[in-house]
């Protein structure tokens, strides 16, 4: 856990390629576990993004000395995709915050140590009002409501979040009022990969799974694979396992040599996602009646898969990020 | 400037690392976590050392 981390709070300061060759491997077991398991990388990326030493001495250090968790609060009941409808306020009183509002879809949630909350410090800014802290769960009026009952990588546990005159120091803000939103796209860059490689794992577990199945399961007197039908499709996913990976791995390594690399996190975001819901409909079909059974594993696979295509950006919002990269930043 | 697409020692160990644990860890536990909406406490636990 947390191989990211910067050496000066005891961490091992990995790159995100390793990080993203880690969260394949868990992937392909179990992306829920995986998620569980990363959901540190997603809360603590700004914090890491912004290098506030004592900041980061306090709430990361912590985590590498005994296994603690942490969320990331961005979304909301009614802004996901859309992030500067944040409705969330954090109002300056002395030196302190009181921050009100409720979070949505929070991974971990009953767990975590402390939140990453994304709030409107000026709503009549839109995305330049808002501000970024780091909110200690144990703070009165912190809620963490009941676990959502959700369709896949159901063991991530995922619950919505009440913060109702929640007064935290002022030295708990990330950066400066207003960098919010910046801040919060700069972490995406260095997650990204890391999530789009959850979902390189999931099309490596149906290429191996059908693999398998269609040498064994037999049909017409000879093993399905020896239809075209069936090893068309396995043969697909073994070509969009390799495609996606090196989508994955070149945008990891990009931001691992300092390079901006917002559209190619983007790319292999959106790829590896709808990858990963082709191969494991495709998965099904492989195995056919079974396949539709819980008894065997790729159903499973299919439930997890979906998510990819909606959290951390949704497959359409890669696209937007990569046509506004295409046309306004010509790169 | 070459382009090389192999992963380095130290990176081939550390996926060796993470699919052994995966095998070994998480993929017997996949199934119940699922089942259960179960939280992965003691898979962390494992996965911290």
């Amino acid at each position: 856990m947390n191989p990211g981390f910067p050496e000066y709070v005891g961490g091992l300061d990995l790159g995100i390629l390793e990080e993203c060759i880690i969260a394949e491997e868990l992937g392909a077991a179990c992306t829920g576990i995986a998620t569980a398991l990363g959901a540190n990388m997603l809360a603590s990326a700004p914090l890491i993004v912004v290098d506030n030493h004592e900041i980061n001495k306090e709430f990361l250090a912590p985590m590498m000395e005994e296994v603690q968790f942490a969320s990331y609060c961005v979304t909301e009941p009614n802004a996901g995709s859309d992030v500067a409808g944040v409705q969330t306020t954090a109002k300056k009183t002395g030196d302190e915050y009181i921050i009100n509002g409720n979070k949505q879809w929070i991974t971990a949630a009953k767990y975590a140590k402390w939140f990453y909350v994304l709030a409107q410090t000026d709503s009549s800014q839109g995305h330049k009002g808002l501000s970024a802290f780091v909110v200690p769960a144990d703070t009165p009026g912190v809620t963490v409501n009941k676990k959502e009952d959700m369709m896949g990588q159901r063991a991530s546990s995922t619950h919505s979040v009440t913060f109702k005159d929640v007064k935290i120091p002022a030295k708990y803000l990330l950066g400066a009022e207003g960098d919010g939103f910046k801040i919060s796209m700069k972490a995406f860059d260095r997650t990204r990969p890391g999530v789009a490689a959850g979902a390189v794992g999931i099309i490596k577990a149906c290429r191996d799974y059908s693999i398998k199945y269609s040498m064994e399961r037999t049909s017409f007197g000879v093993p399905i694979a020896m239809h075209e039908a069936v090893s068309f499709m396995v043969a697909e996913m073994a070509m969009d396992h390799e495609a996606a990976q090196l989508l994955t791995w070149k945008s990891a390594w990009m931001i691992d040599k300092g390079e901006r690399n917002t559209k190619f996190a983007s790319f292999a975001k959106a790829f590896a996602a709808d990858a990963a819901m082709k191969s494991s409909t495709n998965a099904v079909q492989v195995y056919g009646g079974y396949g539709y059974s819980k008894e065997y594993p790729v159903e499973k696979l299919m439930r997890d898969a979906k998510i990819y295509q909606i959290y951390e950006g949704t497959s359409q919002i890669q696209r937007l990020i990569i046509s506004k990269e295409i046309f306004l930043r010509s790169s | 400037m070459v382009i090389d697409f192999e992963l380095n020692e130290t990176q081939k160990e550390l996926q060796k690392l993470a699919s052994d644990f995966a095998r070994k860890e998480i993929l017997p536990q996949a199934e119940l976590h699922d089942k259960e909406s179960k939280f992965p406490l003691e898979i962390a636990q494992k996965a911290f050392v």
